[in-house]
């Protein structure tokens, strides 16, 4: 019988010549990752569990990406209690403060490779699949077993498959696309499910455009994400939804899920005001997404009355930016820049909202109190969300094309 | 034993549950005085030991941290009944020894307020205040071993022990 990728990928790390749908495995775990939000919880249930080991340090991660660098007391005292952890157990892949988030670091540096099953103490762990990867989110007290196991229990979940058709017109972005495909399914459409991307508008997406495709992948429930293209001879039994990308305008994911997507030129006749812009999350601030803000932003200024707030994901695209010239154009332009990592996405450090206020951003979630408690989260591209800092209220980009003198920036 | 009930909604996420800020948190029992802090303030010190929180569709979406069912936990919760989970939020919640059972007829045809109780092995749930009872389908028995255990840690202890 022939298999989804998704099911080769579990059938492989069963040890099984084939699995099913709806079958529970055995798996064992290739990559294990785990960051600050959750390290303090995996390391006290590790704690529990009787002369626990670790199964394999090489094949564990470590991050601090969310309260990074440390945002009180508390946090670095769980920075601490990783940082002794790992050293004691001989975890040499640490990725301290500073060196961005997670899924993008670990795709940055080819941890997540395909065929391979990658588990993280984080939801959005499902953006390790954009290279071919089974990656999922688990929780601190499965990572603890996971730590000293090295195997996992899965259902083998059915596949949904994704189609694109045609080509995003200009102006349009990729996220425009998922967030449409985030609309069709509501936050549950893909629950339980492994999500495959393929046709055209999908298969053209470069890495940062599919990492952030299988990271948003999560918020309509999948367990896992990955691209399939046609040529690599998808299965064609599973059930297809088929997107037409040639209609694709700017959306806009009004409060508060990120499923609740509308077409950004009917959002902007209600003259939103917006006291914060954000670019950032492993959706969101990818050195794509910094290009196409800074194309927008150079020559022009931040609204009074609006602060932007630039996060890139990582070191990396950091440094990138600054050596294309985008941290400059998005910094003149009035930006606050901050140090990689998760920042503002959940309201961890940087960028927490007061009550009532309001805020755009490329990030990944705008459930109530997400961004702190009492704000207000509309989500959309990195283009969307620059177009709204300039005008100081929610903006179909496309009125904002980059202006004279932006070219150098945005091609 | 029956419990009493809390009634939530549809898509109830773990940042409702408990929220960002209190991320820093890893006692159960501190994690439980701030459960459902903006969405349902009153509940929190309201919840008496062994309560049962009802919930609408996907409850617990969102993100992985196991804080939200610890949360609960701590706040006095000793099950959760929803239309359906999101798997992140159930898989938590088995592996800290909290039953998560499916039924959205109970929780359809149950109000806050009213007397509940379940039976894992047999797969039932049973409304005392409204005497009606449903079914459910029980979980696979290394499941319904770890909630015996209390939890994903002591079953893979007592695996241990035994190998």
């Amino acid at each position: 019988m022939s298999m989804t990728a998704t099911e080769r990928i579990l059938a492989r790390g069963a040890g099984k010549r084939t699995v099913k749908p709806g079958d529970i495995v055995d798996v064992a775990v290739d990559r294990a990752m785990i960051h600050d939000n959750n390290a303090a919880l995996v390391i006290k249930s590790f704690n529990l569990i009787h002369d626990p080991g670790v199964w394999a340090p090489e094949r564990v991660y470590f991050f601090i990406d969310h309260h990074s660098p440390s945002t009180s007391p508390k946090a670095v005292k769980h920075h601490d209690l990783m940082r002794k952890f790992a050293g004691k157990h001989s975890i040499r892949n640490f990725y301290d403060c500073g060196s961005g988030i997670s899924h993008v670091v670990m795709l940055e540096n080819g941890f997540a490779q395909p065929g391979e099953i990658v588990v993280g103490t984080d939801s959005h762990t499902t953006g390790e699949g954009a290279l071919g990867s089974f990656a999922t989110g688990i929780g601190a007290t499965e990572m603890a077993a996971v730590l000293v196991k090295g195997t996992i229990w899965m259902k083998v979940p059915k596949t949904v498959r994704i189609n694109g058709r045609g080509k995003l017109p200009p102006g349009s972005t990729a996220r425009d696309l998922v967030n449409l495909v985030l609309r069709r399914f509501g936050p549950d459409g893909a629950n339980y499910c492994a999500v495959e991307f393929g046709g055209e508008a999908f298969d053209r997406m470069n890495l940062e455009e599919r990492t952030m495709a299988c990271v948003m992948s999560m918020e309509m429930g999948a367990k896992n994400a990955l691209f399939v293209s046609d040529e690599a001879g998808a299965e064609t039994s599973v059930s297809t939804v088929e997107f037409e990308a040639g209609s694709v305008r700017p959306m806009v994911a009004v409060p508060s899920l990120p499923t609740n997507a509308v077409p950004a030129e009917e959002v902007e006749k209600d003259m939103i005001a917006v006291n914060q812009a954000v670019i950032a999350s492993c959706a969101g601030a990818l050195l794509g997404d910094l290009k196409t803000a800074a194309g927008i932003l150079k020559g022009r200024t931040v609204a009074r009355g609006t602060r932007l707030i630039v996060i890139p994901a990582t070191r990396k695209i950091y440094n990138d930016a600054l050596a294309l010239g985008y941290i400059q154009a998005l910094s003149a332009a009035g930006a606050i820049i901050s140090s990689p990592g998760c920042g503002a996405c959940g309201g961890h450090d940087a960028g927490i909202l007061a009550e009532g206020e309001v805020c755009i951003s490329s990030s990944t979630r705008n459930m109530p109190g997400r961004m702190g408690t009492g704000g207000t989260v509309y989500l959309g591209s990195s283009a969307t969300v620059a177009a709204s800092a300039i005008t100081g209220y929610i903006t179909d980009p496309r009125e904002l094309l980059p202006c004279e003198g932006g070219d150098s920036v945005a091609e | 034993m029956p419990n009493r009930c809390w009634k939530v909604g549809d898509n109830i996420s773990t940042d409702e549950v408990i929220s960002t800020q209190y991320m820093t948190l890893t006692d159960i029992g501190e994690l439980g005085k701030h459960v459902f802090e903006g969405a349902r303030p009153d509940m929190a010190g309201a919840i008496s030991s062994g309560d049962i929180l009802l919930a609408g569709e996907n409850m617990g979406y969102g993100s992985s941290r196991e804080h939200a069912p610890l949360a609960l936990k701590g706040a006095g919760i000793g099950a959760v009944i929803a239309c359906s989970f999101a798997r992140l939020f159930y898989r938590n919640c088995i592996n800290i020894g909290m039953p998560v059972i499916i039924s959205p007829e109970a929780v359809k045809a149950s109000e806050e307020g009213d007397l509940l109780s379940f039976d894992l092995e047999k797969g039932t749930v049973a409304n005392e205040t409204r005497h009606l009872s449903f079914r459910f389908e029980p979980f696979p028995d290394f499941i319904n071993n770890y909630l015996r255990k209390g939890g994903l840690v002591n079953a893979l202890n007592e695996e241990r022990e035994n190998r």
